[in-house]
């Protein structure tokens, strides 16, 4: 794999990651709050 | 009552259920042998390996499976027997001190004799073996504290028993190298005073917080 | 809909900044552009550390106070602090790759940060386990305060017994002598991800909150319910 395919793989894991969490805390204070 | 009286009596108590219950020496035990056994299944009889790798397997042995060891029946001391002992005004650190004496006694006897088997199957080649007299103990007695550590701060968890090794194995990590390190000091020959420094103050600190968190963890646990 | 507020919203700009500063800088004269993942890989592993640091203190303030935000604080601290443990070994693993051409080597800051892992994920494994609230922020508290105590003897143990073993030469991810560009974007990086910590650090909190109400209003019975009124004569039913 390319260097900028390690750069892709890295970048799309934590950002995603970091988006995803984000997202999942959002759903369980729907849930919690309901 | 002074505490150290306290301590011994309790001590006293539990390795005589224990010994009754037969959970260390007729399960735990056997079931470090056979570990040892199934080793080489896994990673071939090449002698020259086993050798090397024996004392490393038999501390990893040590420590995943000892932690069952401080996790027996005999050591959660709960309902209505921890209420009278509440009730009576026993120490919450003699309590620990009690289990955690009691688990190192079962714990070197468990070293000991899943050590035979270790010889016996991988024929280790080890100078000055007359330290392991040092060795075994120290890393019985570091692992016995930490374990009657987390089984009381998960006393009552339903998952307690499988809860319980989680929680010690990073804790643990100094006692598996200080004993695994001063093992392979032996073999190669080399000084192992530093290893079982490491050994003597991961024990000692342990233990400290072992006795400092025996009532806090009293005052948390209905 | 949630409001968003200001400190969720500095969050996300840092981190676009971060992002944006991140993939315009010039690659790296050594290591080209997978110098690029040292942006990501260097703030996570920072905030692993601070995640931990923060449980731990934590842990130990509630054992002083006995006030159910410190309680709360370890809480959220483990979850995120697991979060960025997991992303600081995913990126140092996608790093050491192309570079290294193995997954793993057994350098002592790679095995600690895996030992963290496990401490964090042990710490959740346990309060998941207890339901009293009280019960639950007192053993944690515990545990958090056992790791203080112990954490120190495993890092010094882990890193003495690597350097017995590990070549002399080796190398580090994060050079000291960086250019300057390359030096900000990664300082640009390691400030967006405390401040999406401090936003998340937020959210988590006051969802424990929430989680704790709704948790004491579901399965407690009231206590009125225990008391029958009397019967007189007949046989009692109750």
């Amino acid at each position: 794999m390319s260097d900028w395919g390690w750069v892709t793989l890295a970048y799309g894991a934590v950002y995603g990651t970091l988006a995803g969490y984000a997202v999942w805390l959002a759903v369980r204070r729907g849930r919690a709050a309901r | 009552m002074n505490i150290r009286r306290q301590t011994a009596i309790l001590l006293r108590r539990e390795l005589r259920s224990e010994l009754r219950a037969g959970e260390v020496s007729l399960v735990a035990i056997p079931f470090g042998a056979i570990a040892m056994l199934l080793v080489p299944m896994a990673v071939g009889t090449d002698t020259p390996l086993l050798v090397r790798i024996g004392p490393g397997i038999f501390w990893s042995v040590v420590l995943l499976f000892g932690v069952v060891v401080t996790q027996r029946q005999t050591a959660d001391v709960g309902g209505p027997q921890l209420d009278l002992l509440r009730l009576l005004g026993v120490d919450p650190a003699a309590r620990f001190a009690a289990t955690a004496l009691a688990g190192a006694a079962l714990l070197l006897a468990f070293e000991l004799v899943v050590g035979l088997v270790t010889v016996v199957l991988y024929d280790p080649a080890l100078d000055d073996p007359i330290w392991l007299a040092a060795i075994l103990p120290a890393a019985a007695f570091g692992l016995a504290v930490v374990g009657t550590l987390a089984g009381n701060i998960a006393a009552g968890v339903g998952t307690r028993v499988t809860l319980a090794p989680l929680l010690v194995a990073p804790l643990a990590i100094p006692i598996l190298l200080g004993a695994a390190q001063a093992t392979e000091g032996l073999r190669l020959g080399e000084s192992i005073l530093a290893w079982l420094l490491l050994l003597v103050i991961t024990d000692l600190v342990l233990a400290a917080a072992g006795v400092l968190t025996a009532r806090p963890l009293e005052e948390a646990a209905p | 809909m949630t409001r968003l507020r200001p400190l969720d919203l500095a969050a996300v700009g840092t981190l676009l900044t971060a992002l944006a500063t991140g993939l315009v800088v010039p690659p790296d004269a050594v290591q080209g552009d997978l110098q690029r993942i040292m942006y990501v890989h260097v703030p996570s592993a920072w905030l692993a550390y601070l995640s931990f640091g923060i449980t731990l203190v934590a842990s130990l303030t509630y054992l002083a106070r006995r006030s159910m935000r410190w309680d709360r604080m370890a809480a959220a601290s483990v979850e995120i602090g697991l979060v960025f443990t997991g992303l600081a070994l995913a990126t140092g693993m996608i790093w050491g790759k192309p570079v290294w051409g193995v997954w793993w080597t057994w350098d002592a800051r790679l095995v600690l940060t895996a030992v963290m892992f496990f401490t964090y994920l042990g710490y959740l494994a346990l309060r998941r386990g207890i339901d009293d609230p009280a019960r639950r922020a007192g053993r944690s508290a515990v545990y958090g305060a056992i790791a203080v105590i112990q954490i120190p003897i495993v890092h010094f143990s882990v890193v003495w017994w690597r350097s017995l073993h590990q070549p002399p030469t080796v190398l580090r991810p994060d050079e000291p002598q960086m250019d300057a560009p390359l030096l900000f974007a990664l300082l640009m990086a390691v400030f967006a991800f405390t401040v999406v910590y401090a936003a998340l650090m937020r959210r988590r909190m006051d969802l424990e909150v929430l989680e704790q109400v709704r948790a004491t209003e579901i399965e407690q019975p009231v206590a009125g319910a225990a008391v029958a009124p009397p019967r007189l004569g007949g046989v009692a039913d109750v």
